[in-house]
């Protein structure tokens, strides 16, 4: 039977103020910094620690027990992705927030080249939005997130009601609020702002019913200033239908709307009052225990009487204010937010503030005021488009015609002079012509005349029949290289080929058979010849089908369909996803990075931008970098496969085998068939000395060489050698041209006293890598398997030197670095194995542990003391 | 028929036969509710139970006799409605229209919940003896879902002192059921 709860004391609710603010944080930590922060926080309060890292770690223990209610809470599926077109207008960049009543997107208004804030009603609230909203487009006010206009659309089956509005670049005070307080002036100003931002709505009649530290976000103005704006208004409430009974954020409800009430002007100022509670302290007012008489119309309950307090004593120059804002009698609060502005003016400025806000009001019962808030970008840039040589006239005048269609972005400003006004220009463009065997080869260069630097180059040859496509393509370079929008009809496809290319971009990502793909996409350009998109789609595929098939005709393909996609117009995300694959094939790293950037620039919400950014890093060794822009694609987009296989393998190339292991799998849950991920599993596994969950995922019935190479090396950890070596045999069998399985025998055949036999494994390892290096000198992998074949057959002056040659060529290779361990072993010279050890990761360094062939080693002392030295270093991150 | 503000007070002080006559007049306008049990509500239509339990408090309870207390135990009773709904589902294999669909739809891994909740239950009987306190927040946490501000709201207590609540009823749950091995919620 309920009973009512027993109310906790003043004492007893402060402590679990402070207690479960700790633990809640500390749950936010990963595991081992829990501890040292809890220490570290209750310095002031010892006696919370026990109980603290008590609940904490009992957390730990129940991982998560009954956290998932019985009844689901129903979040719906956002019903729009980055990189749909709205109304054929809105282009979905990215989802910004969930908020109760919708998702957020930012988007891009091609229409009129800005980027735009989108909210849907989240789908199944009833697709429709109140009508006080349409008042609420009538306010403008630089504290009030400018709405636009609201738009139907038809989003799947539903017809969808959706916003657009001033997109805020900035963070919502209750983030800033938990990095901590906000020194008080600056509060105040905000404060001051709010205020007159809502007294500017109410002036409207529109009252925002859901005011809150989540719904305030605090941005720069152009000069720099802080402004505060307050979104959602005239979003939360509902009228006309069935009433919504009580709504509202508990915490910033008045004591009336608790009761039914509806929301008012005297609510929004109570909830201003919470926020402002919330700057000055940190936290909203709790409920405090000093006992008051309530006043007679409402009825005692314990959160009421809580609520019906004033709030505690903050500071002075809070407290007033505060009062008033937060009395439970709507009756005694300010009557207007103009009121409440007034009373955060600071005294000096008051005089002339009474004078504003009696003209305002004034001007109100008029009409309305419009502020014009154009943020004015920070850069103009200036092109002129110059011909060189007589041919390229008629070319740059219909580029012009092109290129002046190309819009800037909140940053910059783009103006096309006019022809002879070249001199006025930042950025020129020089186009050339040359006609040589019935085709038109351009050149064209973006530079900055004043530093004479080139920004851009571009090349291309055009048929006669491409030729039309010249001048856009132009628009493309200078879209590209001046970091402008793209021209909004290089994204455009007829229909014909839009389901194709759905089709065909689709499949590809989800691993399908590469020549449906190729089918459905070939069919996409033969419906559309003109769509850049199509063939950069194309080009993807074509590349797909040349690594899994070794043949070159695909490259060959791929590469003339990616060039294709340039003739038409070069700056579309896709494009330079396909310019940058073609770019890393021939070793043009930096240029790649630069088309990848661009890509990002495009398409922020993209995570296949970032995985293909982390992968170049990775190849350039810019290991930072690639950390970040592979978590990034995760942190995007988590469930695709590739995002958590390409972070994964990352991991466990620089010997982050625990983290491999996380994403490894992830990995081959999200996709059971990749054989390939599954494979980078077992490695991890193995490298963490998980041998039975290495087992586990292999495939005996179909191990394969590489599988049976696994399986062998796990083996080889369990010391058992003889059964390592048949799997090592099928192995060979399978692939003959792999060193590291010989590398692998030999080392068998040595543990089974078989001593002939292991060198005459070696020589033929040795033999097989000296035939890979002519083909392939800067292969380091082959040349560290060369030392330590040299070393194994006694040959120690060459062991050395490939050694020391293999380390120089690529040092953050792991595999290299533990052949060298082996190596030097080999040749006795153990200092020289530990020095190689100095800086490799601490993970590798527990593997090499777990290697009998290296115990001697791992038993050494020195060993000892580093692994020491590296745990402890570890330790002392914070 | 007695009012319901009647009832929830007699139900709050502990009567049985008044929490019978409150189910048998809000089982029905919660059966909306109820199909959210486990399985989430059929698309296009979604709700979060809150509003759902807030439609029916405020059709059900006159504006005159609204009052924070009773909007209060109104959920305290709609979580316990829910609770018992599920229970009874569980137990009897032959249930009505409603969980005809609910249990058709149980899918295996489901079942597994199911039994979870069943079990849940079972040792909220014993736990209503020794920390009823307890009870409520783990009704309105776990059977109706209600988020830790909702619940504060809905209880009446400051939100740290729900959480603390919360956290503890759950350890208490979680110690009795270890034996058998605790859930791994993958």
């Amino acid at each position: 039977m309920p009973q009512t709860t027993t109310r906790p004391g003043l004492g007893e609710t402060l402590d679990n103020q402070r207690i479960m603010k700790l633990v809640e944080e500390a749950l936010c930590l990963p595991e081992e910094e829990r501890e040292p922060f809890l220490k570290q926080q209750c310095e002031s309060h010892p006696e919370d620690f026990a109980q603290a890292m008590d609940y904490v770690e009992w957390e730990q223990r129940m991982q998560g027990f009954l956290l998932e209610p019985v009844i689901k809470r129903e979040e719906g599926e956002p019903a729009l992705q980055a990189g749909d077109l709205l109304q054929n207008r809105f282009r979905i960049v990215r989802e910004v927030a969930q908020g109760g009543m919708g998702v957020v997107y930012e988007a891009q208004d091609e229409k009129l080249g800005r980027r735009i804030a989108l909210k849907c009603a989240k789908a199944g609230f009833g697709n429709e939005l109140p009508p006080e909203v349409r008042h609420a487009t009538e306010v403008s006010h630089p504290n009030v997130c400018k709405l636009y206009e609201i738009h139907t659309a038809t989003i799947g089956q539903r017809l969808v009601d959706f916003i657009t509005m001033e997109f805020l670049e900035g963070e919502m005070l209750s983030t800033r609020l938990k990095r901590g307080l906000i020194p008080r002036p600056e509060s105040f100003v905000i404060a001051r702002q709010l205020a007159a931002g809502v007294a500017e709505a109410h002036r409207n009649g529109v009252i925002h019913g859901d005011i809150k530290s989540n719904n305030v976000i605090l941005t720069k103005s152009i000069d720099g200033s802080l402004r505060a704006v307050v979104t959602d208004f005239g979003l939360a409430r509902r009228e006309g239908g069935k009433s919504r009974g009580i709504w509202g954020t508990p915490g910033y409800m008045a004591p009336e709307l608790w009761l039914g009430e509806q929301p008012s002007v005297a609510s929004d100022i109570y909830a201003l009052g919470v926020v402002f509670f919330e700057m000055a302290t940190g936290e909203i007012p709790s409920q405090n225990e000093t006992s008051k008489a309530v006043s007679g119309s409402l009825k005692a309950t314990p959160w009421l009487e809580a609520v019906s307090h004033k709030p505690p004593p903050v500071s002075p120059h809070w407290d007033g204010i505060l009062g008033r804002c937060l009395d439970p009698d709507p009756q005694k609060r300010y009557k207007s937010a103009d009121e409440l502005a007034l009373a955060l003016t600071p005294g000096h400025a008051r005089r002339n503030t009474l004078l504003a806000v009696a003209a305002l009001t004034a001007v109100a019962l008029t009409g309305v005021i419009t502020y014009r808030s154009a943020t004015a970008p920070t850069e103009t840039v200036k092109l002129a488009v110059v011909p060189a040589g007589d041919l390229a006239g008629n070319l740059v005048k219909q580029a012009d015609k092109e290129i002046g269609r190309l819009e800037g972005t909140k940053k910059i400003a783009f103006e096309l002079l006019p022809a002879g006004n070249a001199a006025k220009a930042s950025r020129v463009l020089t186009v050339s012509l040359d006609k040589t065997s019935g085709q038109t080869a351009v050149h064209a260069v973006l530079s900055d005349p004043s530093s004479q630097a080139t920004l851009k180059t571009w090349d291309a040859r055009y048929s006669p029949a491409e030729w039309k496509y010249a001048p856009r393509a132009l628009a493309g370079v200078v879209s590209a290289g001046l970091h402008l929008t793209p021209l909004a009809d290089s994204q455009a496809m007829n229909e014909k080929a839009q389901g194709a290319y759905k089709a065909g971009t689709n499949a590809i990502r989800q691993d399908s058979d590469i020549d449906a793909v190729l089918r459905d996409l070939e069919s996409a350009v033969a419906a559309d010849q003109d769509s850049p998109l199509v063939f950069a789609a194309l080009a993807e595929a074509e590349w797909l089908k040349y690594f899994r098939t070794n043949d070159n005709v695909w490259l060959e393909r791929a590469r003339d369909a990616e060039r294709e996609c340039e003739l038409r117009y070069l700056d579309t995300a896709s494009g330079h996803r396909a310019a940058a694959r073609q770019l890393t094939l021939t070793g043009r790293y930096e240029d790649a990075e630069a088309e990848l950037l661009r890509a990002v620039e495009l398409e922020p919400g993209n995570a296949e931008n970032y995985r293909r950014l982390g992968l170049i890093y990775r190849d350039k060794n810019q290991v930072d970098k690639a950390s970040l822009a592979l978590g990034k694609a995760v942190e995007i987009e988590p469930d695709y496969y590739r995002n958590q296989w390409s972070l994964g393998k990352f991991y466990l190339d620089s010997g982050r085998y625990k983290q491999a292991v996380a994403h490894l799998l992830q990995t081959v849950q999200l996709l059971p068939s990749a054989s390939r991920a599954r494979n980078d599993l077992v490695a991890a596994y193995t490298d963490t000395g998980q041998f039975e969950e290495a087992r586990r995922n292999l495939d005996m019935a179909n191990l394969g060489a590489l599988g049976s190479y696994q399986l062998a090396t796990i083996l080889m950890y369990e010391q058992k050698d003889a059964e390592a070596i048949r799997y090592l045999l099928d192995a060979l069998r399978d692939d003959a041209g792999d060193a590291a399985f010989l590398a692998q025998l030999a080392i068998a055949e040595r543990h089974l006293g078989r001593l002939a036999e292991s060198k005459k494994t070696a020589q033929r390892g040795l033999a097989l890598v000296e035939r890979q290096l002519v083909e392939n000198p800067r292969d380091a992998g082959a040349r560290s398997l060369l030392g330590y074949f040299c070393a194994q057959l006694g040959q120690r002056d060459r062991a050395q030197s490939e050694t020391q040659q293999a380390f120089q060529l690529d040092p953050s290779n792991l595999n290299v670095r533990w052949l060298a361990v082996a190596t030097y072993e080999a040749l006795g010279m153990r200092a020289d194995a530990l020095a190689v050890l100095h800086d490799a990761p601490p993970e590798m360094l527990a593997d090499l542990k777990r290697w009998p062939d290296l115990a001697d080693l791992t038993t050494d002392t020195r060993f000892i003391e580093l692994t020491k030295a590296k745990a402890e270093k570890k330790e002392k991150l914070p | 028929m007695k009012e319901i503000t009647q009832l929830l007070h007699e139900w709050r002080d502990g009567s049985h036969e008044a929490e019978n006559e409150l189910f048998t007049l809000v089982m029905p306008k919660l059966r909306r509710l109820a199909q959210h049990l486990m399985l989430g509500e059929k698309p296009g239509q979604s709700i979060q139970a809150t509003e759902l339990v807030d439609q029916v408090y405020l059709g059900m309870v006159s504006a005159k006799d609204r009052d924070w207390q009773n909007r209060g135990h109104f959920f305290a009773l709609a979580a316990r409605a829910m609770r018992h709904h599920l229970i009874d589902r569980a137990r009897r294999p032959h249930p009505d229209r409603v969980s005809m669909e609910t249990m058709q739809n149980v899918l295996p891994s489901e079942s597994g919940k199911l039994d979870l909740a069943v079990t849940v239950d079972r040792l909220l009987n014993e736990m209503q003896a020794v920390k009823p306190e307890w009870c409520r927040v783990v009704e309105v946490k776990y059977f109706l879902g209600l988020t830790d501000d909702e619940a504060a709201a809905v209880l009446g207590m400051p939100l740290r002192t729900l959480q603390r609540a919360w956290r503890d009823a759950r350890q208490w749950l979680f110690q009795k059921m270890e034996p058998a091995s605790a859930p791994n919620n993958h």
